[in-house]
């Protein structure tokens, strides 16, 4: 098969990798640059927070991000309301220069799942400001439906809570909400490992997206050359076609010729 | 014109010197610039480079090309952000 048109097109910007990777929770600046490397990734998110104006002696982020090669997908991570989400991504917008925001408002801290009325609420008015919103949802198919309608750029359905590596808990919800969108389909959020990747793909969604999952891992960059195969993998299986499962054998080799017959 | 010794004026004007402090709220902090400046003087001075950073004065957040023409006078709200590791 060949795969050098199988681009992500996200708000009409084309990914040929179909993983999208964080910055978060890495022992080291330069391991993340290489995890980064190892994983494929062409989009990467990043945190916005409060410069550290007593200790300016800790190397800026952006020193080991090469944004020529990785766009950044400032998120609201930690924001709560509608309104902290929407100043935090327009500050977002003038460090980056960019347009696109993951748009996080969460609504439990134990959880961290999302609040739908007010991610409604700023997706609204961040399309209306010009942002390319990529919002972080529950996997909710009506909520996605309402985000899409809201003028979200892709849904971004959790597979599990935050940094859980549980895997994807609702299968069938993640395969209804790819079946419903009319937009691209990234399941953000809870990743262990390979195999989670590559089942969240054979579902049929666009992407992935994630952070814990390498960056928690011992050795970070294999693991981020794990996920590249398994995203891969799972993008391929799902465009070649599974087979229907049953509950019986069907036999692969043939029933005549056998030597007892 | 400096108040006669022992007048209340001259009594008020010790107990309340003229400020030369300028308190704004830096960062969530307390912070003394000491006379209004620029967003650009307060970078500077602060060390910051301003194309890894973002500035949010009093709630609006300023255009890098507004950095030099944008004043932090007294009682003003100003943030400093920038990128760090997120998920």
């Amino acid at each position: 098969m060949d795969m050098g048109n199988d681009t992500l097109v996200i708000a009409g910007k084309a990914f040929s990798s179909r993983l999208i990777v964080g910055t978060g929770k890495y022992a080291s600046n330069e391991i993340m640059q290489r995890a980064h490397d190892a994983s494929g990734a062409e989009l990467v998110t990043v945190a916005v927070r409060r410069v550290n104006l007593t200790d300016r002696s800790r190397a800026s982020l952006l020193d080991f991000i090469d944004t020529g090669r990785y766009s950044l997908l400032p998120n609201t991570a930690g924001c709560y309301t509608a309104e902290e989400a929407v100043r935090t991504a327009r500050l977002g917008r003038e460090v980056g220069l960019s347009e696109w925001v993951k748009l996080e408002v969460i609504g439990d801290e134990r959880t961290l799942f999302p609040d739908n009325d007010g991610l409604l609420e700023a997706t609204r008015v961040l399309v209306k400001e010009g942002f390319v919103v990529l919002p972080y949802t529950n996997d909710d198919p009506v909520v996605c439906r309402k985000l899409e309608d809201a003028g979200a750029a892709a849904v971004m359905p959790l597979g599990a809570p935050i940094g859980s590596g549980l895997g994807i808990q609702n299968i069938n919800n993640i395969r209804i909400i790819r079946e419903f969108a009319g937009v691209p389909v990234i399941v953000d959020a809870g990743v262990g490992t390979a195999s989670d990747a590559a089942i969240a793909m054979e579902l049929g969604v666009d992407g992935v997206l994630m952070n814990t999952a390498i960056a928690g891992a011992r050795d970070p960059v294999a693991m981020a050359d794990a996920m590249k195969l398994a995203v891969a993998a799972g993008r391929r299986a799902h465009l070649a076609g599974r087979i229907a499962p049953r509950r019986y054998a069907t036999a692969s080799s043939p029933a005549d010729g056998l030597l007892s017959a | 014109m400096i108040p006669p010794v022992g007048s209340p004026a001259r009594i008020a004007a010790i107990d309340n010197p003229p400020s030369i402090t300028v308190r704004i709220t830096l960062n969530g902090d307390s912070y003394d610039l000491g006379e209004p400046m620029t967003i650009s003087r307060l970078l500077a001075r602060l060390d910051v480079d301003p194309r890894r950073v973002a500035v949010e004065h009093n709630l609006v957040v300023v255009k890098r090309t507004a950095y030099g023409s944008t004043t932090v006078q007294a009682e003003d709200t100003v943030e400093i952000v920038n990128f760090v590791g997120g998920g």
